[in-house]
């Protein structure tokens, strides 16, 4: 799953491109995921902002707008992305990701990326999060 | 002062009214292509962002679409926006409520009157049901003055975007 986590905070590889903004990798500096990720400005992405930004995210992934991410759309946005890990987190096997294991993949990842355990992530612990792609 | 205490309340009833509005877009698919490289410009900062241009990208006619669904402005309001101001706003309403990232201003102005504004995303969720809302903030000038209105809008199935609140 941690790919398709990457989706989102880390990879910034679909940048460029159109109908064409076909993958073309760009990666996100740590500065510039802060910058936005970062809705109160205090050096560090909470939950809350996390799931807000992983929120709006999956509402931009989501074309055909049916409410739920299919192999399609997120193929379309993540470079390397693991049919079996889509295939996980699509706990009711209906194909395609709800909003709900949509977040539970990225609630894991949150965690695993903050390494100090205060329920944040500061500046260090989101370069970790992009150097592991 | 009477004279600006009353266009303030007229622009701030306007601010109202179109929050109880519907936006859509008739001629947004006209301004689509020129806008698309501003709009991904500005959404390549944002966290995700390379995936959030990458998806609005590829169905622009997404965007297009939806009845425009109750009336705007009246009465003394309508005197300080015009019919294109109105279509102004209402583009740029649809615009930022489909395209725009959360912080992301889609302003609009009017040469020929001087009126402006902008909408500005401020979260974005989704109800049980799987519909999209975004919260969302409307700012518009008139004669110099700024009145700032907050509101929320749902995406219905056919793409158009009704104001709940």
């Amino acid at each position: 799953m941690r790919k398709i986590v990457l989706v989102v905070l880390l990879i910034a590889a679909l940048t460029a491109g159109t109908a064409g903004y076909s993958a073309a990798a760009e990666q996100m500096t740590r500065e510039e995921v802060m910058t936005t990720a970062d809705r109160n400005h205090d050096g560090r992405i909470d939950r809350e902002e996390y799931n807000q930004r992983m929120t709006e995210v999956f509402f931009f992934a989501d074309t055909d707008k049916d409410g739920k991410l299919s192999w399609e759309e997120l193929q379309a946005v993540v470079v390397d992305a693991d049919p079996k890990r889509f295939k996980a987190a699509d706990t009711d096997g209906d194909g395609k990701l709800a909003l709900y294991e949509y977040l539970h993949v990225l609630y894991v990842d949150f965690n695993a990326a903050d390494k100090n355990h205060d329920g944040v992530l500061d500046m260090e612990e989101v370069g970790a999060m992009l150097a592991r792609k | 002062m009477d004279i600006v205490r009353k266009r303030s309340a007229a622009v701030a009833v306007l601010i109202a009214f179109l929050a109880m509005s519907c936006a859509s877009s008739s001629s947004l698919q006209q301004t689509w292509q020129e806008d698309k490289k501003a709009i991904v410009g500005g959404l390549g900062g944002a966290a995700a962002g390379g995936l959030i241009a990458a998806a609005i990208t590829k169905s622009p006619a997404g965007i297009i679409g939806g009845a425009l669904l109750g009336g705007l402005v009246g009465g003394a309001v309508g005197t300080y926006l015009d019919q294109r101001d109105k279509e102004l706003q209402q583009q740029a309403t649809m615009k930022a409520l489909e395209t725009a990232p959360s912080g992301s201003s889609i302003p609009w102005r009017n040469p020929n009157t001087g009126h402006s504004g902008s909408v500005t995303p401020v979260k974005t969720y989704q109800e049980p049901s799987g519909q999209y809302c975004r919260e969302y903030q409307q700012v518009i000038t008139v004669g110099g003055e700024k009145q700032t209105a907050y509101g929320t809008a749902c995406r219905m199935p056919d793409g158009s975007w009704k104001i709940t609140s």
